[in-house]
């Protein structure tokens, strides 16, 4: 599965958990959509720390990079992450 | 432990209910269950029976694992609080303004800076007119209130969960060679109170902490120490809180800002339904605050003030502050009489000519409707009726007809200095609207700054029904529910098995000293008002 695929289904997965069944496209806000809470991208950050070992310590954290599939996926190309 | 209800208290003679004793019986044989009262409408055998259930918060954290999702729970918090260092913001602040982390619930963006400084600024003055001298304060984060305190303390500790919040607060520290030799800071957890003497503290301060404290017996804990390390005199300031009372208001406040033009009015109830349920942060009572008296003998009195500002923010309309006063007791002011609003409602003008008419040092004005979230509280009431099918801007449309008519809280202030008065403003009414009360002091009556205690207007019995919310628990509390009627099934005549069990946080006394079942039912619908689906 490719990286985007992974984020898709994993932010799938915490919406569900949250009861919210509503679709998203890779480009939709989640997070200043209010869709995502602060501790709900905590559970991203994990993931993609879990995942792909990425260390925000090194790359700092923005929230803006949390808004979407698109944008998770970016902050995994950006942080260096092989296909 | 009170099982059920005495044959004395089988019915309640003031009200239309009658008691089901031995349904209350089987009931609090559950381990779960601490307390139960059953009741069903009198001279209605074939009615539903209703058991309202105080459970047993020991059993949900043991027994059904509460107490390790709720230590998941803070360390989701820690670690959001880490990574809101991580931003560059953080990294640049200017001195004892670092207010990276604190985003809007609406707009999901950082809070705009003079909102943050309006809330910097009315904590600390609030806080000063309580002199700390030796503070301790629990959840100190990057130090806004600690760097502007601690100069005039003798002694101030702050202690915060999050290590990478206290590393950029040591960094700032670091700057004032004076403030650094008499703050001490400790990473740890808001109820390890390891080292702290009793009496050792003049304040106790928990600023905008307890909203993130996974349930209400870690914040009985983290009081409880609170109380017992000031000393007479002192106080524990709970700031910040989120108001329960209003928590209906927030979730539809927000939902609606952040919905489409075309979301119909059936789906933004659902969205309303599922913030609440879905809630992470724990929302308090001022009923919580004020029953503290009777729990703790050393508070000697409870002070629930709405938050001070003119910005308008999700602080000024939906959060207050708490204050413990830490014994000896003084006697309240007497000679205050609040006086009921006229049928038009409070408004500046006819305040202003009943001060003008009374000649009293002192007078109180009850239930000033609040202008602050008027707007909120009628959208609520809009989702409640509203045809389903309407649009929220249809609705938008409709209530921006309405005139307001309520009063800003600072326009309260203003009028007071216009007045030569100073004024205290209280939520300890409960008021489901979020209207206050104002009490007058003419300043020749009385010079100082600080306020004297006063008889504010309290909750009725019924808000003493529900503490707080229940963050991460509501699917397992309605599991429990449902197994507490299937548990009465299993032991119980059919007529007498409730239909619903509802959990509470307190059983609210009658003046006869029974629990006041119509209070809890009025309390308990109120909860769970239809439209909710």
């Amino acid at each position: 599965m490719d990286h985007k695929s992974a984020i898709r289904q994993f932010i799938q997965r915490l919406l569900a958990q949250k009861g919210d069944q509503r679709p998203f496209r890779d480009s939709d806000s989640l997070v200043f959509s209010g869709r995502l809470q602060s501790v709900d991208v905590v559970e991203v950050v994990v993931f993609l720390e879990e995942q792909w070992a990425i260390d925000f310590a090194q790359i700092g954290f923005d929230q803006t990079h949390f808004d979407s599939v698109d944008a998770i996926d970016a902050l995994v190309q950006n942080a260096g992450v092989a296909k | 432990m009170q099982i059920g209800v005495s044959p004395k208290q089988d019915r309640d003679q003031t009200s239309r209910l009658a008691m089901l004793p031995e349904a209350a019986t089987v009931l609090s044989e559950h381990p779960a269950v601490r307390d139960a009262v059953v009741c069903r409408p009198a001279n209605h055998e074939d009615a539903a029976a209703v058991a309202f259930v105080l459970p047993d918060e020991k059993y949900i954290e043991d027994s059904l694992g509460q107490k390790a999702a709720d230590s998941v729970q803070m360390r989701r918090w820690r670690k959001v609080y880490d990574l809101s260092q991580l931003a560059k913001a953080a990294a640049v602040s200017p001195f004892a303004f670092n207010i990276a982390g604190w985003n809007s619930s609406y707009t999901r963006q950082p809070l705009p800076s003079e909102d943050m400084q309006e809330w910097v600024d009315t904590t600390v003055d609030r806080i000063s007119t309580l002199t700390p001298s030796a503070v301790l304060e629990i959840g100190c984060g990057t130090g806004l209130l600690l760097l502007r305190l601690a100069a005039t303390a003798e002694r101030y500790v702050g202690v915060d969960f999050a290590p990478a919040v206290l590393l950029r607060l040591r960094e700032q520290l670091a700057q004032t060679a004076d403030l650094n030799a008499r703050v001490e800071l400790l990473e740890r957890w808001a109820d390890n109170f390891e080292g702290f003497r009793e009496n050792s503290f003049s304040t106790v301060i928990v600023n905008s902490a307890a909203q993130y404290f996974p349930s209400r017996t870690y914040l009985n804990q983290v009081v409880e120490q609170a109380i017992r390390v000031v000393r007479p005199g002192g106080q524990v300031f709970l700031g910040d809180q989120r108001n329960l009372r209003l928590l209906k208001a927030t979730a539809a406040s927000i939902e609606a800002f952040q919905a489409e033009p075309e979301v119909t009015v059936a789906e933004l109830r659902s969205r309303v339904h599922r913030h609440i349920r879905q809630e992470q942060q724990l929302l308090l009572s001022p009923s919580y605050f004020l029953s503290l008296t009777k729990r703790f003998p050393k508070v000697s009195r409870v002070e629930i003030h709405p938050r001070r500002g003119n910005r308008d923010n999700e602080m000024t309309r939906f959060r207050f502050d708490a204050v413990l006063w830490v014994g000896p007791a003084s006697a309240p002011t007497t000679g205050i009489p609040f006086v009921d609003p006229p049928p038009e409602g409070w408004n500046l003008g006819n305040m202003q000519s009943r001060l003008a008419a009374d000649t009293a040092d002192g007078i109180g004005f009850a239930r000033i409707r609040n202008s602050r979230i008027e707007a909120d509280i009628r959208l609520l009431d809009r989702l409640a009726n509203a045809d389903s099918r309407q649009t929220l801007s249809e609705l938008r449309e409709e209530l921006a007809q309405r005139e307001t008519r309520g009063i800003h809280p600072e326009a309260i202030v203003r009028l007071a200095d216009e007045t030569g008065c100073k004024v205290a403003i209280s939520w300890a009414g409960c008021y489901r609207d979020g209207s206050y009360d104002a009490a007058f002091i003419r300043r020749r009556a009385s010079r100082d700054r600080s306020f004297p205690p006063l008889n504010w207007p309290h909750p009725t019995t019924a808000d003493f029904a529900y503490y707080s919310n229940t963050p991460g628990q509501f699917e397992m509390r309605e599991k429990l529910a449902d197994e507490l009627v299937s548990h009465c099934r299993a032991k119980l005549e059919s007529q007498s098995v409730p239909t619903s069990v509802r959990l509470v946080d307190s059983f609210p006394h009658g003046a006869s000293g029974s629990v006041d079942c119509e209070a809890l039912l009025s309390a308990t619908e109120m909860a769970t008002r239809s439209w909710l689906p």
